[in-house]
């Protein structure tokens, strides 16, 4: 009954109810104003992970965002002037890029790097080229021997085949400006790059600064896919007028999203576009099926009111019923606790949302104002040839459902096994990333190359392990031989993990070299001092040897009760986080808490851009558990409410489950991991072709209600409600089509994932469930209430009053 | 404060116990890069030792082809508390008895030939860091702070020797059972002609000149004509038992942690700071030889043609022809 009234309520009030509406829209438009495409570096993380609270309680130990800038000679090796002076230049223009952490610009050619000689009676501290490159061949060669010599302290400088010198700098990430600093590296990177010495970069900075390198073309994808799905629009839906009315709903709804986005001062990730994109492209989706009904209605009705009130009650309950599932997609990624994540899906809701108000409320509105949708008068030709096959195919792929035999055993029995294959697919999904680089771009772009380049000689991920203990004197601060030993002894065991390319504590680079180098530079003295009053004169000789902030790196404070071990990693592969993870926490149960000489130092793990990285997989591999958990029983409980059914709710929930774990398939096939980039377009994914079935189904109830035959029912709803829904299917994969040329890996992955889905979602709605529907004959298509007969009898009654 | 007594209970306990060194092992083909590389003996047999820090042990029976990598049980604990530095290692003229010391006082005994390693109870927390064997079971060891250590029942007990000058020795050498010789800061040479029972002073000494740096290597040939080589590029030669020495300059002023003698060529040669090495034919001049690596060199073996430099960084450098060639393995 209420669902009689809105239609009716609608049409009744439509004036007030439009102009309310397009008063909010205009608000939203506002605010729309407000809207900052930019990437702001901690909403990638949870800010509730134990390892972001590490890392932001530490961030005096540098930031998690590091530039990579690494100087390569084609031929010989950089130990000639021309190069030496390059590195000098890069380190002094790194320097001045805005944001930089000037305590945290590294190179061969910083006052920071340096390194301990043992005369007889002294001990000095030298930076390796600092102030001034050596300008002879002999000062080169010396500076070479120097180099080689103490190749294990800077070996994350210098390559060990010394063709490649590495400047890295850490930024504040607070305001940082990725796309004024991408800009700028570029610049450095034209500068200094020549015929035989080659400049490439890496960094996270990089990585989210190319997003701007590609902002113009993706915008420009964005307006193609825009037009394309126009066009398909048009070329399905022309023959009758007023066509383009889902893209006028289609267009408000997106101004309330993005109005939110503006009003919450959210921030735009311009990768991110995709994801707008694919909820503008759902409420045209909605829009075209509501628009498809009206005509049906209007055919059947006759009259404009009537058609736009009987549509709204017709539409709205399973358009509210796929919204809701659209919305349950998106909405539990904002329980991860990851900012960016809780952007997109509180956005995502409201633009989903307005889609609810903008199809279902506004557009009867729209068409009510607008002269009645006329068929266009097109000459008729006769049907014959490829058109005649065309449709005997039609004819023959409609009455599938309703056919008894192999092919229908076929398709419910392969239904089945596609979904134990997703299944077994989806518990088998991959968490993070699985390659070197970055999965946004494609693994030939200029980002990955470089990557690459660098990677091959750097290790270019840091994660760190923070020690506190007391303060010094006591045998337990940092500086207690027995703190050093045991942080050396991690070091070493760290080591055996083929993945961790260096670990950088004040043990190995400051203690033992220093212990040694006290002690006339006797190799075996590289070891951790007898005391803590030796280890204490070694700190004491270091941090009046050294650069203001270079003992900073490694003890925060001049109490010596914190440390941070720095473990840098060759890559940031799932696995690659979780052993180091694993790794550590074995080395703190076996070693560390056993230890009654260590029974006050406290070691916490894994801050650092490694740490982040792991938080988030932590995040993402539950959240994407318990939001496919969520959606599925979202769905299956709105389907057991709209359609009074346990059977119907099982049967929505293996169509969904058929339909959307099918994406892990392809996921793994492709090895496509969940990150914080794939995760909302996944999530969105869910949701995004449950309406089908929802659709067509709730027509084959209806006609069934109003009393036809199941199977005529089915092939009624596969001609009418299968058409809308396939010009749905095909305005959206016009519309999704054109990322696939997208310059970003992650767009082309992400258009072919939702392709794929929807194509799965479609089979699943409408040859899957009809076929089961056919041959089962569920009790609910028979019970309940028919809409179009209480229409009817309203309708009926009315007249007669 | 109970469980730290406790386990010095356990650590006292272990030294006393005697713990079996790990037989079992992991194969490789080169030293993990990360560790130091102090020590290197091979046995008659050709069968190479190597130790280093965190209590490795490395075994090569086919001439550096493939490694055997060992964490020597130097105390009680899992293998992570196995993290002393292992400084040097000798055998006995069989090959089966053998000593290894180190840090803190640290000193393991073998009499299978280095299969299985028991800990001895030197009575020191000192840093040890060469040894000489003269017999199964006569042994000299020197370390930090004049410490000299000497057993004549193969380990059973050690005897502190007194040391003219209180100055750390880093290496000590026994051309025949009776004549020893050691040395250490401030240039100073000990000698002995008793088996290692006294010590007299030979050379150098002055504690008060903090100019004079240290030898940090001896080798004799023969009880009358040795070598003593350290800080930049010094070195000091004798051939009359040590009663003159005669000082002399490698052509580079680098810093020399090991002198050895090769059996064959009877070249010395010398290693030391940045991989540099320098040989020296019977009369004749010091040659520098082609760096095979530019990480400090520690130690130094002969047998036959086959030699064996280690270093730091897991540097280890193979020579198959009395060092002609020097190969590092990688």
């Amino acid at each position: 009954m209420t669902s009689l009234r809105i239609g009716d309520f609608v049409v009744r009030f439509r004036a007030i109810v439009g102009a309310i509406l397009l008063i909010v829209s205009a608000f939203f438009g506002y605010e729309c104003t407000k809207v900052v495409v930019q990437t702001k570096f901690d909403d990638f993380f949870p800010s509730y992970h134990h390892n972001v609270q590490l890392y932001q309680e530490w961030h005096k130990y540098g930031g998690a965002q590091t530039l990579a800038v690494m100087v390569q000679v084609k031929h010989g090796n950089i130990f000639n002037f021309d190069t030496l002076k390059k590195i000098q230049d890069v380190q002094r223009d790194v320097d001045r890029l805005p944001g930089v952490d000037h305590n945290e610009v590294l190179s061969l050619a910083s006052y920071r790097v340096s390194y301990a000689e043992a005369t007889p009676g002294s001990l000095t501290i030298k930076p390796f080229m600092f102030p001034e490159v050596p300008k002879d061949q002999a000062g080169i060669t010396a500076l070479k021997k120097t180099v080689q010599a103490n190749h294990a302290n800077i070996s994350q400088l210098v390559s060990a085949d010394l063709k490649s010198a590495l400047v890295t700098a850490s930024f504040n990430e607070r305001g940082l400006d990725y796309k004024q600093l991408f800009y700028q590296v570029q610049d450095i990177v034209k500068k200094y790059q020549d015929a035989n010495n080659e400049v490439y970069i890496a960094g996270e900075p990089i990585v989210r600064g190319y997003g701007y390198y590609y902002e113009r073309t993706v915008l420009t994808l964005f307006l193609l896919a825009v037009g394309v799905m126009i066009l398909i629009l048009w070329a399905t839906g022309s023959q009758r007028s007023r066509w383009w009315a889902p893209i006028v709903t289609g267009f408000l709804s997106a101004v309330w999203g993005l109005g939110f986005v503006g009003l919450m001062g959210y921030d735009f990730d311009p990768v991110m576009l995709v994801i707008p994109f694919i909820l503008t492209a759902r409420d045209m989706s909605h829009g075209i099926q509501w628009q498809g009904r009206l005509h049906d209605e209007l055919d059947r009705l006759g009259d404009k009111l009537a058609a736009c009130a009987a549509t709204t009650d017709f539409m709205l309950p399973p358009g509210l019923l796929s919204i809701l599932a659209d919305i349950s997609g998106i909405i539990f990624i904002s329980f991860g606790g990851i900012p960016v994540l809780q952007h997109i899906a509180l956005a995502g809701t409201v633009w989903l949302a307005g889609s609810l108000t903008m199809v279902f409320i506004f557009q009867p509105i729209l068409m009510s104002y607008l002269p009645t949708p006329e068929i266009k008068h097109r000459a008729q030709k006769e049907i014959g040839g490829t058109m005649r096959s065309v449709h005997d195919f039609l004819q023959w792929f409609v009455h599938i459902p309703t056919r008894p035999g192999a092919l229908r055993k076929v398709l419910l029995w392969g239904s089945c096994l596609f979904l134990v294959y997703g299944v077994i697919s989806g518990l088998d999904s991959k968490i993070g990333y699985s390659t070197a680089g970055t999965p946004l771009y494609k693994s030939d772009s200029k980002v990955n190359h470089d990557i690459l380049a660098v990677g091959k000689k750097f290790p270019l991920e840091e994660g760190w392990i923070i020690l506190t203990t007391p303060s010094y004197p006591d045998k337990q601060s940092v500086l207690g031989p027995g703190v050093l030993r045991m942080v050396d002894d991690m070091r070493d065991y760290l080591f055996r993990d083929p993945k961790v390319a260096q670990v950088v504590s004040f043990s190995s680079t400051v203690s033992e070299p220093f212990n040694e180098m006290f002690h006339y530079g006797f190799p075996k003295y590289l070891a951790v001092p007898e005391s803590v009053e030796m280890s204490g004169n070694l700190w004491f000789l270091y941090l009046n040897g050294s650069a203001p902030g270079e003992l900073e790196r490694f003890i925060s404070n001049r109490s010596n009760n914190d440390t941070c071990i720095r473990v840098l990693l060759r890559d940031h592969n799932y696995d690659t986080l979780n052993n180091i993870r694993d790794r550590i926490k074995r080395f703190v149960d076996e070693r560390v808490a056993p230890d009654p000489a260590l029974n006050k130092v406290h070691v916490e793990y894994l801050a650092g851009i490694a740490g982040l990285y792991l938080s988030a997989n932590d995040v993402l591999k539950q959240l994407d558990f318990y939001n496919i958990t969520f959606v599925l029983g979202v769905v299956w409980l709105f389907c057991l409410f709209s359609f009074r059914s346990f059977v119907a709710a099982f049967m929505f929930l293996f169509a969904c489950v058929l339909a959307n774990f099918g994406a892990f398939i392809y996921m793994n096939l492709r090895d496509i991991g969940l990150t914080i980039d794939t995760i909302p377009v996944i999530s969105l994914g869910i949701g995004l072709g449950v309406d089908y079935g929802i659709y067509m189904v709730a027509r084959i109830r209806d006609e069934v209600m109003g009393g036809m035959e199941v199977d005529d029912a089915i092939v009624l709803a596969l001609q009418s409600t299968g058409v809308a829904v396939f010009n749905t299917f095909l305005v959206m994969i016009g519309g999704i089509f054109p990322w696939i040329f997208s310059p970003l890996l992650f767009h082309n992955e992400m258009s072919t994932l939702l392709i794929f889905l929807m194509g799965t979602n479609m089979i699943a709605g409408c040859i899957i469930l009809p076929c089961y529907l056919s041959w089962a004959r569920p009790s609910f298509v028979f019970g309940g209430r028919s809409s179009m007969k209480e229409r009817d009898l309203a309708g009926a009654k009315a007249a007669a009053s | 404060m109970v469980a730290a007594a406790a386990a010095c209970l356990l650590m006292v306990a272990g030294g006393a116990i005697t713990a079996d060194s790990a037989t079992q092992g992991i194969t490789r083909t080169s030293a993990p890069g990360w560790l130091s590389l102090f020590g290197v003996a091979i046995r008659p047999d050709n069968t190479i030792f190597i130790v280093g820090s965190k209590a490795l042990l490395l075994t090569s029976a086919d001439q550096g082809k493939t490694w055997l990598q060992r964490t020597v049980n130097e105390r009680p604990g899992g293998d992570l508390f196995q993290d002393r530095d292992l400084y040097s290692i000798r055998f006995d003229a069989t090959g089966k008895a053998g000593w290894i010391v180190g840090e803190e006082g640290l000193i393991m005994h073998t009499v299978d030939g280095g299969d299985t390693w028991s800990r001895q109870d030197g009575g020191t927390r000192k840093n040890l860091f060469k040894l000489a064997v003269i017999d199964a079971n006569t042994v000299v060891i020197v370390g930090a702070d004049g410490l000299i250590l000497r057993t004549s029942d193969g380990g059973k007990t050690w005897q502190t020797i007194k040391s003219p000058k209180l100055v750390t020795f880093f290496d000590v050498t026994f051309p025949d059972p009776k004549n020893g010789f050691m040395v250490g800061e401030f240039s100073t040479i000990l000698a002995s002609t008793d088996g290692g029972l006294t010590w007299n002073l030979s050379y150098g000494g002055n504690t008060g000149d903090f100019t004079i740096g240290p030898f940090f290597t001896v080798n004799f040939t023969d009880p009358q004509h040795g070598m003593v080589a350290g800080l930049a590029g010094d070195t000091a030669a004798t051939s009359d038992g040590g009663k003159t020495w005669q000082k002399q300059s490698l052509p580079d002023p680098v810093a020399s942690y090991v002198l050895a003698e090769s059996p064959t060529s009877k070249n010395v040669w010398v290693g030391g700071a940045g991989g540099r090495m320098f040989d020296q034919a019977p009369g004749g001049q010091w040659k520098p030889s082609d760096r095979a690596t530019f990480h400090d060199l520690t130690d130094l073996a002969f047998v036959g043609q086959l030699g064996v430099a280690v270093g730091l960084n897991g540097t280890i450098l193979l020579t198959n022809n009395a060092g002609e060639q020097w190969q590092a393995v990688q």
